[in-house]
């Protein structure tokens, strides 16, 4: 059995709304979704918590700095003074669309590992799974679709620094880090 | 269509067969004649073989027993309990590869697709030529160890019934394409095709070792430790002499060994186990390779066919047309939606919108042939370390592999394929965006490979200066000690390699079985004549 570890410590309370924020961006509750129901009702800094203390230190070390560098992303990616669980949703899936595609290989695959997380517990629901297995009888409109075309989304505002320069800032569909 | 067991074979062991390392609450010192260290398709099937042979045998776990009725199906919850280091475990080097390895009775086969490949006869031959391992390890000498090993897990091809979509619009492709592809063979006694294969089956289903050959060893009178892991082989001298193993619960299990120790931990554990033990060859942790592989999604309209990677045999079909031509292997994959969310792009609505589609998603992939050799250590604090970093041919293999997947996509109706390579945008198009791939960097850090297919590192050969193990799967200069799993290949193979495992396992106890009789037989003829 993979046995809790007593080191490092159990995440603090701001940790811990930094966790549940950085979910809710990758897994927001609708109307911002197109599943019944976002992460957040599951409990995400519980769970996050729970994995960073039963896994080998190295991988709980290498998650809990992954957790830092969303919190503080804001700062880099969209130059906003807050963390991730300061500033709105829609700001919040833009930190986290930039660092997925980030320039620099070890924060998209920090980001990357993240993600990964949040649907190791998002698909645990089974309401969640019920509706992702469904085939659907209509068309949906991809949102990437639509926005994308106008350019406006994710990308980097008129007039900012080209997001490639910044190693943390990624433009949303330049580059695939999923 | 065969329906699986209504019993399963997990369930009803004899008395006393398993000793579990999470309740033993006492240290424990026997004897067998043969320990055999690992109970995945290595380790099962050595067990299997020597107990049929007459000898009593030990089987030594790391991991638990996931028996059948308490498979789990969420991913988070199940590699938590039978993957090593929570499937958190990667392959270092220019970049992280993510590596799968069962951790559990069975070992990987509990949580592998069951394909079962013979070893391609070029395979052999180079072996022959370039590391000189034949007559001993030829496909004459292999040849009835298939058969068998065919016989006992029901190797059979992917039943119509649960071939599912996936799986079916990729053979479909590949002939309108014009190369060939087929449903796979696989370990399979009555699949139901609930494409669950990655998490265990809970139909008990796939012939894994965990239903197979290790509870028909037990049958035959071995006995395994499970939640133990075996610290390091005994050395007595030159000869191997027994196993020392810690169980879960913190005590030392002490098992001696009349006639051999057989390690068969896997690629990257055996290697660690001997340098342990005291084994010092040149060649150990050397040459290590794989087959690194990677997959493409691609979501197709609503209006059309619906793919669900939930129904089907989780891999059901392939194409080994460019196996030596281009060194990569075609597969169909199902992904789980716990594992298929994190390669979707986007997050949040956009990510959303896509999964509330999964429905309408199919996943192809492509095992490469890597030339590239790695380098299996040990790293700080004991833990096991790789170092490997795929060569520019191996990475133009992974990007025609992916613009084929790519193009087949497209071909078949797809409206989005996600290539899921840095420095191609994330979501392609149309057909004409496939050029995109075509020239994709060749970094190992632009892709997102995973290895499950793991080679060498104790490699067999004649000459102990450039190899682990001699040919007859003993380790050079220490007897009684013997390696077989995958870390004696070579070489890789370019097909799947369990089987190919099993089969020299099985040629490997055989061999022994008949060395420790004869020593037995010459033992008690002294005794007598004494
Ligand atoms: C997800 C996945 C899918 C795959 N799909 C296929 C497929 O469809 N077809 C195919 O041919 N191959 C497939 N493979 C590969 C195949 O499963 C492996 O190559 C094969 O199982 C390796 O056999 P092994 O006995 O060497 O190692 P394993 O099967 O991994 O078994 C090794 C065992 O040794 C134990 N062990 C390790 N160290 C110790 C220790 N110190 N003490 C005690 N026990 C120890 C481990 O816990 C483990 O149970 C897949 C692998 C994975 C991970
Ligand atoms: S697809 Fe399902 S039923 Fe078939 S072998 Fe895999 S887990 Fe078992």
């Amino acid at each position: 059995m993979n046995r809790p570890r007593l080191f490092p410590p159990r995440l603090a309370p701001f940790e811990l709304a930094w966790t549940d924020a950085a979910f809710d961006a990758i897994y927001p509750e609708p109307p911002g979704s197109a599943l019944p129901h976002g992460v957040l009702s599951m409990h995400p800094a519980r769970f996050f918590d729970g994995v960073l203390a039963s896994i080998p230190f190295e991988q709980a070390l290498g998650l809990r700095v992954t957790l830092w560098m969303i919190a503080l992303a804001p700062l880099f990616t969209i130059r906003r003074l807050g963390t991730i669980a300061s500033i709105g949703p829609d700001e919040r899936a833009r930190v986290l669309e930039r660092l997925l595609t980030s320039s620099n290989y070890f924060v998209r695959q920090l980001a990357m590992s993240f993600k990964a997380m949040a649907t190791l517990l998002y698909a645990k629901s089974d309401a969640v799974r019920a509706a992702m297995s469904k085939p659907l009888l209509r068309p949906l409109v991809l949102v990437s679709a639509t926005s994308l075309a106008a350019g406006s989304r994710f990308g980097a505002p008129a007039g900012s620094r080209s997001p490639r320069s910044n190693p943390l800032a990624g433009g949303a569909h330049d580059h695939a880090a999923e | 269509m065969i329906t699986p067991p209504s019993e399963h074979a997990d369930e009803h062991l004899p008395e006393g067969a398993v000793v579990d390392g999470e309740l033993l609450m006492r240290s424990i010192d026997d004897a067998f004649d043969v320990v055999v260290i690992g109970s995945g398709a290595a380790g099962a099937t050595a067990a299997h073989a020597l107990t049929e042979a007459g000898l009593s045998v030990a089987i030594v776990e790391e991991g638990p027993w996931m028996k059948t009725k308490d498979v789990a199906s969420d991913v988070h919850t199940a590699f938590g309990r039978i993957m090593r280091q929570s499937g958190m475990q990667v392959l270092g080097g220019r970049a992280y590869m993510p590596m799968l390895q069962g951790r559990c009775v069975g070992g990987s086969t509990l949580v592998n697709s069951a394909i079962a490949w013979r070893i391609p006869e070029d395979v052999v031959d180079d072996w022959t030529a370039r590391f000189g391992l034949g007559p001993s390890v030829s496909m004459k000498e292999l040849e009835p160890h298939f058969d068998a090993l065919e016989r006992d897990l029901s190797v059979r091809e992917v039943d119509a019934a649960v071939l599912g979509e996936n799986n079916r619009l990729f053979v479909e492709q590949a002939s309108k394409h014009g190369f060939e592809a087929a449903p796979m063979r696989r370990y399979d006694r009555g699949c139901k095709g609930s494409g669950l294969c990655l998490t265990g089956c809970p139909n008990g289903a796939k012939q894994g070792m965990s239903v197979t050959y290790v509870p028909w060893a037990l049958a035959h009178g071995a006995r395994i430790f499970t939640s133990c892991t075996a610290l390091h082989v005994e050395l007595s001298g030159s000869r191997a002499v027994g196993v020392r193993a810690r169980s879960a619960s913190g005590h030392l299990v002490t098992i001696h060994a009349r006639h051999a120790v057989v390690v068969a931990a896997s690629t990257i554990q055996s290697p660690n186990l001997l340098r342990r033990s005291g084994v010092r060859a040149r060649a150990l942790g050397r040459h290590f390779q794989a087959h690194p592989g990677l997959a493409m999604g691609a979501l197709f309209p609503t209006t059309s066919r619906p793919i669900e990677m939930a129904f089907g045999a989780t891999q059901g079909a392939e194409s080994t047309h460019f196996r030596r031509t281009e060194r990569f292997k075609l597969e169909t994959i199902s992904l789980p939606p716990d594992l298929a969310g994190a390669r979707i792009p986007g997050v949040g609505r956009e990510l959303s919108e896509r999964l509330a589609q999964l429905a309408h998603v199919g996943v192809w992939a492509a095992q490469i042939r890597a030339e590239a050799e790695g380098v299996v250590k040990t790293g700080w604090g004991g833990a096991d370390r790789v170092d490997f970093t795929m060569g520019k041919r191996d990475l133009e293999a992974a990007r025609k592999a992916c613009a084929l997947i790519g193009r087949m996509f497209f071909e078949a109706g797809a409206r989005e394929v996600w290539p899921g390579i840095y420095g191609v945008p994330s979501v392609l198009r149309s057909i004409d965006e496939v050029r995109l791939v075509e020239n994709a960097p060749l970094e190992p850090r632009s892709y997102n490979f995973i290895a499950t297919h793991l080679f060498g590192a104790a490699r067999m050969g004649p000459d102990p200066r450039s190899s682990v193990v001699d040919l007859d799967f003993q380790v050079h200069g220490v007897d009684g000690l013997y390696v077989v799993d995958s870390s004696v290949f070579p070489t890789n193979l370019g097909v799947n390699p369990q089987h190919s495992i099993m089969a020299m396992s099985r040629l490997a106890a055989m061999r022994l079985a008949r060395t420790c009789m004869s020593t037995r037989a010459i033992r008690r003829t002294r005794r007598e004549a004494s």
